[in-house]
């Protein structure tokens, strides 16, 4: 994630710094009554704050930016102020390639001025990356030197530090260390499927978005995670003979429309075109048939697994 | 309307391929759906660090079971000024959950009340699609 409570332009309230599908971090202000409604973070420019990809609510279509080189679409975001001049920077966080960048605010505490380009965050001489993508950043002293760090959660699960070995107006990472592994399972499953007790998984499985804090009061750092599983349901329908058969006919009247839907995409190259095709008779005839197959194999089939989204205490040892 | 969203769209409804043409995010969503695996895949967990996970709860239900947040993002912090820290969660579709803690002794574990959405000033639920 990303909410974090933050006074952000130095006015005495604070504030809320989130991250965003979209790709834009949003800055929702606070006064003295509560909390505006969200906005967009700026550059000195006037230009979005971002990694690479964002959507663009003005004209209503992905764009794309080089400033990066990372797509950045769900980009999480952090305040640090990384440099130590008394104004708060941006750490932000590339969901898909588990980059990390930082964009430093050249104003003030009270003004900020963010740079119109972002900087990798190095760890251990090279460019940081969670593999497998990151769910979120968070900043903490974790080690307790008086120097901040840097934790972020997995796409596919896990814990990672970034320890900050440098000094205060100048960090420097070691290469990360896996605090918690991500869960093995299926190498290419991206959500894992988890164990259940009484209908409930039993851990968290895939984007873990984790928020250091003492939540017992023990004076330790314990972690919450917010985190989306999968598990097998209990009781899974067995189908008869019959009921087979119908399931594979059915599949492959599915599998059919899809290739029929794969080449008449195909077929349309330009947005325009794909735009026609998405208004187009024919195209809502066939999402009507798929999805009439589709609940029909939801009957005759109910799905083995469930998912849901979760929090969880991942208390220290 | 936007390629991504589309794509999304037609993982959500039909929940099969076209995965040539569809986002990484999409391809989660139809990952998840896809996976449809009759064992845990060997899934533990088992680390030096920590205990294994506890399900943070509201009474007796998982405490994202009534606001079914997607994708949620949970923190703690004073979100109203109260000098008690909540618990704010958001989510990918935009909502911001408050859950109060009940647990007025200054020891112990927090008690979460049941969810309500962060309000402006205007009296508006605030909308943010979080990550």
């Amino acid at each position: 994630m990303s909410s974090q409570l933050v006074d952000m332009n130095a006015d005495g309230h604070k504030d809320i710094l989130v991250g965003s599908f979209s790709g834009v971090p949003q800055l929702i202000h606070g006064n003295k009554d509560g909390y505006g409604q969200p906005e967009a973070i700026l550059d000195s420019t006037g230009e979005t704050v971002l990694i690479q990809a964002f959507w663009n609510k003005y004209e209503s279509k992905w764009d794309d930016t080089d400033r990066a080189g990372s797509e950045g679409h769900c980009t999480s975001v952090a305040a640090v102020d990384w440099d130590h001049d008394g104004d708060l920077d941006l750490l932000l966080g590339d969901y898909y390639g588990g980059r990390l960048f930082v964009r430093m605010n050249e104003g003030t505490a009270s003004e900020a001025r963010f740079a119109k380009v972002n900087q990798p965050v190095m760890s251990g001489g090279e460019p940081g990356v969670i593999k497998d993508g990151l769910a979120a950043p968070r900043v903490v002293d974790w080690d307790g030197d008086g120097l901040f760090d840097i934790l972020c959660g997995g796409s596919k699960g896990g814990v990672f530090l970034y320890r900050n070995k440098g000094k205060q107006d100048s960090p420097e990472f070691a290469t990360s260390v896996t605090l918690v592994e991500p869960l093995k399972g299926k190498p290419n499953a991206f959500i894992k499927q988890v164990p259940s007790i009484d209908g409930r998984p039993t851990l968290p499985g895939s984007s873990y978005h984790i928020d250091p804090v003492d939540y017992d009061g023990d004076g330790d750092l314990d972690l919450i995670v917010g985190a989306r599983s999968q598990w097998l349901n209990e009781n899974v329908k067995v189908l008869t003979q019959e009921e087979k058969e119908k399931v594979a006919s059915l599949k492959e009247q599915q599998a059919s429309l899809m290739e029929d839907y794969q080449a008449m995409m195909a077929a349309a190259k330009t947005d325009e075109q794909q735009q026609e095709l998405l208004e187009s008779k024919e195209q809502a005839e066939l999402a009507t048939k798929l999805s009439d197959i589709m609940g029909e194999l939801r009957k005759l089939q109910p799905n083995p697994n469930s998912s849901g989204d979760f929090v969880w205490l991942l208390r220290r040892k | 309307m936007p390629v991504q969203f589309r794509n999304f769209l037609w993982v959500l409804v039909l929940g099969v391929g076209c995965t040539w043409m569809m986002p990484a995010f999409a391809q989660q969503a139809l990952s998840e759906i896809k996976t449809t695996s009759t064992d845990n895949d060997g899934v533990e967990f088992n680390n030096k660090l920590f205990h294994a996970p506890e399900m943070i709860m509201v009474g007796e239900l998982p405490l994202n079971n009534k606001a079914r947040q997607m994708y949620p993002s949970p923190v703690m912090f004073d979100v109203d000024n109260d000098s008690r820290v909540e618990l704010v969660v958001g989510d990918i579709f935009g909502s911001l959950n408050v859950y109060e803690n009940q647990n007025e002794s200054a020891t112990g574990e927090p008690v979460w009340s049941k969810h309500v959405p962060l309000e402006s000033t205007d009296g508006q639920p605030i909308k943010v699609s979080n990550w």
